[in-house]
Order: C-alpha cells, then sequence, then structure tokens
C-alpha cells in the first residue's frame, strides 16, 4: 500500500515533466525557425504577453464579463431545465410527446443560434445569456429526464404504500437517484457554456476575453493572441476541474464514488 | 389489430407537438410583418431556393469539410488513443498536457488557425480536427483501459499475435466507447464548421446565414438556419444508425448478461 502514493507522485512527476519537455521545445523550435515566426510567437514571448496581460485591469474585466454570462446562463438554464426534466421524466405522455422536437431543437448546431440573437439583442451580455440558455439546457433537460426514468419502480412503490406526499417522494426519491444524472448534465452544459460565451465574443463581437483575443489577431498581435488561448484553456480547465470536485462531493453517498474512493 | 391502433397512438403521441409546433408557426407568422419572424411560408420557400440554387456552391463545401475534418479526427483519435491506452506510462505522462489542449474550446483557436492557415477550406477542416479529435481520444484511451483485465490475461496465455489482439481483442472490447465519442465529435463538428464558416469565409451554410442576417433578410437567414438544424439532426439520426449496426453484437452480449433484459 505504501507504493501508492508514490506511484501518484510519479505519475505527477511524469505528468508535469513532459508539459515542461513540451514548452521548451515549443521555445527551441520557434527559436530555430522550425515553427514559422510569422505564425508562431516563441514560447517566452507569449507566456510574457500573457503576464503582462494578468497585470492589466482591461484583461479582468473581459474576464469578468466572459465568467458573468457564463454562470447566469448556466444558472437560468439549471434552474429551468432541472424541473422540467423532472417533470418530463415523470410525465410518460410528455417526455414521448416532447421527445422529437426536443430531439431536433437540441442537434441545430447551438452557434447557428448567435445570428439570431444578434439581430434581437444586439452584441450584449443579455445576447450571451439567451445563448447559453438555449444550448444548455438541452444536456440538463434530457439527462434529468433520463435520470427519472432510471428511478427503480420498487423505491416508487414503497413510497406510495408509505404513502410519502408527492413532494417527499420528489425530495427523498426522485432527485437522489436522478442526481448523479443532474449533475452530468450540468457538467456537460458548463462546457458547453463557456464554449458558447466564448463563441458569441469571438463570432459577434461581444464584450468579453474572446473578443480581446480576435482584436489582438487582427491588430496582428501574435504573443497576446495566443496568451488568451492560453488563458481560454486554463479558464476551461478550472471549469472541468470544479465540476469534478463538486460532483464527487455532492454525490459522495453514491455507490459509484464510493466504490472509487475505496 | 390492437397491436396496430398501439403503434398508431405511440406514433402520434410522439409527432402531435412537432406538428402543432409547425403549425402554430405558420399560422402566428402567416400575416407577419415583423422583420425579424416572416412568414413560415416564405422561409419555406426560400429553404428551396438555397438547395436548388445554392447545393454545390455552398451546402457541398460544408458537407465536405465537415466530413474530412471528422475522418481525420477519427483517424488520429483512434490511432493515437490506441498508443496512449496500450501504453499506461505515456498515458500518465501526457495526460495533464491533453487535459490542457482538450479544455481550449474549439472556437478559441479560430484567430490562430486564421493566422496559420489563412482564410479556406485548409483552416476550417483544421478547426474541425483540433476541436472534434478530443471526444474520440478520450474514449478511445478509457475504453482499452476499461478491458477486462481477464481478457488480456487470456489473450496472452493463448499467445495470440500482436496485430490479432489488437484488430480482434483491443479493438472490437473498445468499440462502444469509441462510437460513443465519435457521436460527441459529430456534433462538436457540425458546430465548429458553421463557426468556422461565419469568421472570414466566402462560401458555406453558416456564411449564407451570417450574410443574410448582415443584408437583414430575414427570410434567407431562418432558411440556413432551419437547413442547419436538419444538417445537425440528419447527421445525429445517420450516426444512430450506423452505431445500431456497429453494435449489435455488443448489445447481445449485454442482452444475455443481463438475463434477456434491455
Amino acid at each position: 500500500m505504501a507504493t501508492r502514493p508514490l506511484r501518484g507522485y510519479g505519475r505527477k512527476a511524469s505528468g508535469a515533466l513532459t508539459i515542461v519537455v513540451a514548452l521548451a521545445a515549443w521555445e527551441l523550435a520557434s527559436r530555430t525557425g522550425v515553427l514559422p515566426g510569422s505564425v508562431f510567437p516563441t514560447m517566452s514571448s507569449t507566456f510574457g504577453a500573457l503576464v503582462s496581460l494578468l497585470g492589466q485591469g482591461k484583461f479582468w474585466q473581459a474576464l469578468g464579463l466572459t465568467m458573468t454570462s457564463w454562470v447566469i446562463g448556466l444558472a437560468i438554464a439549471a434552474f429551468v431545465g432541472i424541473p422540467l426534466g423532472l417533470l418530463l421524466g415523470r410525465v410518460g405522455f410528455l417526455y414521448r410527446s416532447t421527445r422529437l422536437l426536443i430531439d431536433f431543437l437540441s442537434t441545430i448546431p447551438s452557434v447557428s443560434v448567435i445570428p439570431v440573437v444578434l439581430l434581437l439583442f444586439g452584441a450584449t451580455t443579455q445576447m450571451k445569456v439567451v445563448l447559453i440558455v438555449y444550448g444548455a439546457i438541452w444536456p440538463i433537460l434530457v439527462q434529468t429526464a433520463y435520470g427519472v426514468r432510471d428511478t427503480d419502480r420498487v423505491l416508487l412503490d414503497t413510497a406510495r404504500s408509505y404513502s410519502l406526499t408527492r413532494l417527499r417522494s420528489i425530495r427523498y426519491i426522485l432527485v437522489p437517484s436522478a442526481l448523479p444524472y443532474i449533475i452530468t448534465g450540468v457538467r456537460i452544459a458548463a462546457v458547453i457554456s463557456l464554449l458558447l460565451a466564448v463563441s458569441s465574443e469571438v463570432l459577434g463581437s461581444a464584450p468579453g476575453i474572446g473578443m480581446e483575443m480576435v482584436l489582438a489577431q487582427s491588430g496582428g498581435a501574435l504573443a497576446p493572441t495566443y496568451a488568451y488561448v492560453v488563458l481560454i484553456g486554463l479558464v476551461g480547465v478550472a471549469v472541468y476541474l470544479a465540476f469534478n470536485q463538486l460532483s464527487s462531493r455532492l454525490l459522495s453517498w453514491h455507490p459509484s464514488e464510493r466504490g472509487a474512493a475505496a | 389489430m390492437k397491436t396496430t391502433l398501439g403503434k398508431s397512438t405511440a406514433l402520434l403521441t410522439e409527432v402531435w407537438l412537432p406538428i402543432v409546433a409547425l403549425a402554430a408557426w405558420w399560422i402566428l407568422s402567416n400575416k407577419s410583418t415583423s422583420l425579424y419572424f416572416p412568414p413560415l411560408s416564405r422561409i419555406f420557400s426560400k429553404v428551396g431556393e438555397v438547395v436548388t440554387t445554392r447545393f454545390a456552391s455552398d451546402i457541398l463545401p460544408s458537407l465536405q469539410n465537415l466530413g474530412a475534418g471528422l475522418c481525420i479526427s477519427v483517424i488520429i483519435g483512434v490511432a493515437c488513443g490506441l498508443l496512449l491506452g496500450l501504453v499506461p506510462p505515456l498515458y500518465s505522462a501526457f495526460q495533464p498536457l491533453l487535459e490542457f489542449m482538450r479544455a481550449i474550446p474549439g472556437v478559441a483557436l479560430l484567430p490562430i488557425a486564421l493566422f496559420l492557415f489563412g482564410i479556406g477550406s485548409d483552416m476550417k477542416v483544421a478547426i474541425i480536427v483540433f476541436g472534434a479529435f478530443w471526444p474520440v481520444l478520450m474514449n478511445t484511451i478509457d475504453g482499452i483501459r476499461g478491458i477486462d483485465v481477464l481478457i488480456k490475461d487470456v489473450s496472452r496465455s493463448y499467445s495470440i499475435k500482436p496485430w490479432d489482439h489488437l484488430t480482434r481483442i483491443v479493438l472490437p472490447a473498445a468499440s462502444p466507447q469509441i462510437i460513443a465519442g465519435i457521436r460527441i465529435s459529430v456534433s462538436l463538428g457540425v458546430i465548429l464548421i458553421v463557426a468556422s464558416e461565419y469568421i472570414a469565409s466566402t462560401e458555406g451554410i453558416g456564411y449564407i446565414q451570417l450574410l443574410s442576417a448582415r443584408q437583414y433578410q430575414m427570410d434567407v437567414m431562418w432558411a440556413a438556419l432551419l437547413l442547419l438544424g436538419v444538417l445537425g439532426y440528419l447527421s445525429n439520426v445517420l450516426f444512430r444508425v450506423v452505431e445500431h449496426r456497429l453494435l449489435r453484437w455488443h448489445r447481445g452480449l449485454r442482452g444475455t448478461d443481463l438475463g434477456g433484459q434491455k
């Protein structure tokens, strides 16, 4: 058992080493001209640009705008999507009736809604939020409905025999049993929301970190453009890790998580 | 008799809502003079117009770039996934780097792709590959790492040749996961092709949509949006059929495992 943490450190070390080697290779390749300097900045200049961005109020303001629309959009999608999903999952007729419509609406590539919301709301945070809600609600809705339909029938029958009130059986049976699905849905939605927030800024010129990146690119500022890409990637990693944490916290009671911890 | 009745009511429950929604849209928009919401009848006639007159010039390029991008994504994804899945130390070394690169939303790379490839098909295909190959890669790795140790041991004790081991044991065992990954890639690919056609492009369905939105030709804009929806939906349905075919053996196997239950 003592080897386990040791091997864990070994894994982390090898992972860190790969990143260091990749960064060094980048620097070397752009210095020697293997990567053409006209389209690839050196690693050091990219990270220099990144550090100077971190010192600018403008950057933090743009990041704040991006993350605000992300949070609001995701929250609205969850507040609407989860109850609606519970309802659809519970009422078979509604589930079957809405299936085709939801299938179609959810497969419309969400970025193609950008021109529509852009015309209706202009390049504003409101436009971003509407877009994000549209794109993020489907996975939440569909996963929640799935989860409810996957609830053990015996549990529901038991609840009925003990004459639990409807509210209680939702609280104590349906929601816990659908929770893993709901969380999966919200996790997918969180990633989609970030994609859409950045897309609306890159493609629709809404204010935010994506627009700053496009401005840097159209100004021919190579290193800052790459620095923005790295920063957006880091935001993506942060979102991913945060939701991993959240799900293992919320599902610590669930057999799958307990099994994984043991 | 009874079963046909049951089938037709089942079909009715599935289709009544989409029909009602379309009819409501048709009636409500029929006399519409709003700039943003033209009559549905006019949108439909524009759909016909776009499909007949701009198939070769815009729809075909979209489909070709999408197809090329997805094929390359699958080939690279499966190949790299095999390598990383079969060699655990390699995987643990590359995992953090891959997690970071994967977290960059594909659209965020558009500015860089413009630097690297300029305007044109290459840029679009590159964007699709970079954005859509992650699910294939990650799912291939997961699928291979999840193969039952017993199966690997049996294969080794019968000293099955490496090539046969790969093509007859590893790939089939991982195929359900790989196909699930490809499915995510297909929907990401559709999003990214549209996104890449919005930015500095001269052809494609997304281009038609953006251009008509800029010129306030709302009927054409909605027609293009509908076409993109149909493209997204059809690619999903098509993929479901392929998946059903390819994984027939897998379902049969699982069916017997679970005592014939679905």
